[in-house]
């Protein structure tokens, strides 16, 4: 009973500071079922997934309300984000568990980093808080009749009110990377497509994260089915952790725009370097 | 133009994407809380039953035809069986319906981009199902 109940604690505690610091839970969740209770990790991987789409689906639906985010533009993307996680899927039983520890090791590094050259506070209110409450302004009617001499590409008609969509080849490769990070590490993969969308594609910020969170969804369940069909997913884990999760979750977006965490974000570099050298020792065997 | 005319001249009305998004935002609201739902009264089901999660053997492997049987019986891992389906159909659920709105506008290609999601996760089943044997 106690054992349910530490789980479901320490889902909450991953979504509440997820959410606080604009990541999904994946990320926090892995290392805390394989380093704190000791799951295998392509069973960790696996509720993991489950987590992050709870999380994508509840944020899918603020954001989509909310005219927020891209449903246009993150289809396209997720197609291959999605074709990306189906291969990751696949990969994840061929490579030995050492390679994904090593690699979750250093994805860790990486968020480790981003994280602290991140620049406050301005920019954290628009990935956390999705930009506040406020509503992007909706797009226009879509005008099937069209008059044929509208200059109008299919790209075009990916981008918002405000801007285009640019090197969107580009973009639909890294997607495809996006995509197999997430499914080998469990994680939602908004640590890459927030920044490709935003830097590369030249989609504003606060509509980066929106639909970097609704594609999480399909991106996840895309290896998830992998995961579930192979036997890796434990019900009695992911049932708790998945409920903590989206609690914390629920509860870090309502406070976010309250706290100042600043200090807990440098915090979380330190957890996250402890935990990444914890993993790589694990990966080496030492 | 009246509607009416619009309707003799075969004309399509335009489908307003912020209603398409709104539709599917609701359902995601709610389909989230009732799998949330269903995976709490499992999770609640464990804690009486005293099942321990962190035994780190796979007690319930997934066996889609057992679920009704699991529900009916009131045993905690039919509930959580169908909250974890639940949270994963509904993304492919929201896939579904914005490639149905996005044919019923006369956007084809991004119809067609639903379609190709749609084929990769029936693709990671028939991968799944394919190493597994």
């Amino acid at each position: 009973m106690i054992a349910g109940l530490i789980l479901l604690a320490g889902g909450f505690a991953a979504g509440t500071f997820g959410s606080l610091l604009g990541l999904g839970g994946g990320v926090l969740i892995v290392p805390l079922l394989t380093l704190g209770f000791g799951v295998p990790l392509r069973g960790a991987v696996a509720v993991s997934l489950v987590s992050v789409i709870v999380t994508s689906n509840a944020g899918a639906a603020v954001y989509l309300s909310r005219h927020v985010a891209n449903l246009r533009l993150g289809m396209v993307l997720e197609l291959f984000t999605a074709s990306g996680a189906l291969v990751g899927g696949l990969v994840a039983f061929m490579l030995p568990v050492e390679a994904l520890e090593g690699l979750f090791a250093a994805l860790m590094l990486w968020v480790a980093v981003s994280m602290a050259r991140r620049r406050e506070p301005s920019e954290r209110r628009e990935r956390v808080g999705g930009g506040g409450n406020e509503p992007s302004a909706p797009e226009p009617a879509i005008e099937v009749d069209r008059p044929p001499t509208a200059p109008v590409t299919f790209t075009d008609r990916l981008g918002g009110a405000d801007y285009k969509v640019r090197r969107l080849p580009v973009g639909m490769l890294g997607s495809v990377g996006a995509g197999l990070v997430s499914a080998l590490l469990g994680v939602g993969g908004g640590i890459i497509k927030v920044p490709l969308m935003h830097l590369i594609l030249g989609v504003p910020l606060r509509i980066s994260t929106a639909t970097s969170n609704m594609m999480i969804g399909v991106t996840a369940t895309s290896s998830a089915v992998i995961y579930l069909l192979r036997g890796e997913i434990d019900p009695f884990v992911a049932g708790p952790t998945a409920v903590g999760v989206f609690l914390g979750a629920s509860l870090g977006s309502r406070v976010s725009h309250r706290i100042d965490v600043r200090i807990l974000r440098w915090l979380f570099v330190l957890v996250l370097l402890y935990t990444a050298f914890e993993m790589t020792r694990k990966a080496l065997g030492i | 133009m009246s509607l009416e005319q619009d309707r003799r001249a075969g004309a399509r009305r335009p489908v307003d994407p912020a209603a398409v998004e709104s539709v599917i935002g609701r359902v995601l609201v709610v389909g989230t809380y009732v799998a949330m739902l269903f995976i709490l009264i499992g999770v609640l089901g464990m804690l009486v039953d005293s099942i321990n999660p962190m035994s780190h053997a796979i007690l319930a492997p997934f066996d889609l035809a057992a679920i009704p049987g699991d529900i009916l019986a009131l045993r905690p891992v039919g509930f959580l069986w169908l909250g974890i389906l639940t949270v994963i159909a509904l993304p492919i659920g929201r896939v579904i319906f914005a490639g149905i709105s996005l044919l019923a506008a006369g956007e084809r290609r991004l119809a067609l981009v639903s379609l190709g999601v749609l084929l990769v996760v029936i693709t990671s089943i028939v991968a799944a199902i394919g190493l597994d044997s």
